[in-house]
C-alpha cells in the first residue's frame, strides 16, 4: 500500500513538472475538455465540490454514493439550464454556501441522513454548474460536449476522492480531510465577505 | 495509533505542489497567480504569525490526539473570523500585542510540556487565531483577487501548522521530547524578544 501511495505520488508530481512545457502550447481540447478543466479556471467551484466529495467520504459508503451521484446530475443540469440560457439568481452565492456549508460539515465529521445530504448536494451543483458555465456560455459551441465534461469532472474527481480516502484508511488521512475541510470554509467565509464588501478587480 | 510517514503520498503531493504553484507566477497567470503568492507569503512574511503557528502545530503534537487535529482545524476556522473583523475595520484594539503574546504563551505551554484539557488548549489558540487572521484581514491589498489571496494565506497558514507537526514528531526519538521542549522555550524567548522590539516602537 505505501509503495503504490508513493508510485501515485511520483507520477503526479511528474505531471507537475511537465505541466510547464504544456503551457506554451495552442491545444485547446475542444468543449468537453473545456469542460472538465472549467473548475480549475472557477476556484470557488472546484473548492465547493472538493469539500462536497471530501464530506461524502465520511458518509456510509451508500450515503456517500448518493451524494456525490446527485451532485454529479445536477452540475450537469445547472450547467444546462445556464446553457439554456436561464438565469440562476445567486449562483455564484451558492457555490460560496456550499462551501460553508460542506467545509464544516467535513471538519467536524458529522454525519447526516442520506437523503438531505443528497439534497444540500443537489443544491449546490445546480448552483456550481449554472456559476461555472454561465460566464463561458457564449463561447461554447458543442453545448453537450462541454456539459458531459463539467459533469464528468465532478464525477472523476468524487471517484479519486473516495479512492483516496478508502484505499489509504490511515488515521493521518481521515486528519488530513478535517483539516483540508476547515481550510475550505475559512476561504469560503473570506471569499464571500470580500464578495459582498470590496469589488473584485 | 503510530503515523506511517513513508506512506505520506499527500505530503509528498504538497511539496510537490509548493515549486509549480511558484513557477506558474511566470507563465501569464496574471492576478490570479500573483494573488496566490501574495496571500501565500503574507503568514511567511511576519516572524510573529510564523512562530506562533509553527508552535500551534507543535503543541498539538505533544498532546497528541485528538489535539493534534482539534487545534490545526480550530486555528484557521476563527482565525477566518478574525480576518472578517479586518477586512471590515472592526475596531480591536490591542491586537499586535496579542499577537505576540500568542509566540510567548504557546512557546512557554511547550516548554513547559503541561497537559491541559484539549478545550483549553482549543480554546487558547482559537482565543489567539482571532488576532492573527485579524491582522491578516487588515493588511490585505486592496487590488487582489479575493479567492487566489485568501487561499493562499489559509494555505501557507495550514502548511505552517503541518510544519509544526512535523517537528512535534521529534519525540519519537530519544530525548525528543526535551529537544521539542527546548525547541518552545527557543520560541518563548523569540516572543520575548518581538515583545521588547514592540515595546521599543
Amino acid at each position: 500500500m505505501a509503495a503504490l501511495g508513493r508510485l501515485i505520488a511520483f507520477s503526479l508530481a511528474l505531471v507537475l513538472v511537465a505541466a510547464p512545457a504544456e503551457a506554451h502550447g495552442n491545444w485547446s481540447g475542444g468543449d468537453f475538455y473545456a469542460g472538465l478543466l472549467q473548475p480549475i479556471y472557477h476556484p470557488e467551484s472546484l473548492l465547493a465540490a472538493l469539500a462536497l466529495v471530501l464530506w461524502s467520504t465520511q458518509q456510509e459508503p451508500s450515503a456517500g454514493f448518493l451524494v456525490c451521484a446527485a451532485f454529479t446530475a445536477t452540475i450537469a443540469l445547472g450547467s444546462s439550464l445556464a446553457l439554456l440560457g436561464a438565469r440562476i439568481p445567486g449562483a455564484e452565492w451558492g457555490t460560496r454556501a456550499a462551501m460553508l456549508a460542506f467545509g464544516p460539515l467535513a471538519a467536524a465529521r458529522l454525519r447526516l441522513p442520506g437523503q438531505l445530504g443528497a439534497a444540500l448536494a443537489a443544491a449546490a451543483g445546480l448552483a456550481s454548474g449554472a456559476a461555472a458555465t454561465a460566464p463561458e456560455a457564449a463561447q461554447i459551441t458543442r453545448p453537450v460536449l462541454w456539459t458531459l465534461g463539467l459533469g464528468g469532472g465532478a464525477a472523476l474527481l468524487g471517484v479519486y476522492a473516495h479512492q483516496a480516502v478508502w484505499r489509504f484508511q490511515a488515521f493521518w488521512m481521515q486528519i488530513a480531510v478535517r483539516i483540508v475541510g476547515s481550510w475550505i470554509t475559512a476561504i469560503g467565509l473570506l471569499v464571500s465577505v470580500l464578495a459582498a464588501t470590496r469589488p473584485q478587480p | 495509533m503510530r503515523f506511517q510517514l513513508r506512506a505520506c503520498p499527500l505530503g509528498a503531493l504538497l511539496l510537490a505542489l509548493l515549486p509549480a504553484l511558484e513557477a506558474q507566477a511566470h507563465v501569464g497567470q496574471g492576478d490570479t497567480a500573483s494573488g496566490f503568492s501574495a496571500g501565500f507569503l503574507h503568514p511567511l512574511r511576519g516572524l510573529d504569525h510564523l512562530l506562533a503557528m509553527l508552535a500551534v502545530g507543535m503543541w498539538g503534537a505533544q498532546l497528541g490526539t485528538p489535539a493534534l487535529w482539534v487545534l490545526p482545524v480550530a486555528f484557521p476556522l476563527v482565525m477566518a473570523l478574525g480576518g472578517v473583523a479586518g477586512i471590515l475595520a472592526v475596531p480591536l484594539p490591542g491586537s499586535e500585542v496579542a499577537i505576540v503574546l500568542s509566540v510567548v504563551l504557546l512557546g512557554s505551554a511547550i516548554a513547559l510540556g503541561g497537559r491541559p484539557p484539549v478545550w483549553i488548549a482549543a480554546a487558547l489558540v482559537s482565543f489567539f487565531a482571532i488576532f492573527h487572521g485579524y491582522a491578516h484581514g487588515r493588511e490585505l491589498p486592496a487590488q487582489t483577487s479575493a479567492l487566489p489571496f485568501c487561499a493562499g494565506f489559509v494555505l501557507a497558514t495550514g502548511c505552517i501548522h503541518l510544519s509544526g507537526i512535523g517537528i512535534g514528531f521529534v519525540t519519537r526519538l530519544p530525548h525528543g521530547e526535551v529537544a521539542l521542549r527546548a525547541g518552545g522555550a527557543a520560541i518563548g524567548l523569540a516572543g520575548l524578544f518581538l515583545a521588547w522590539q514592540l515595546s521599543a516602537g
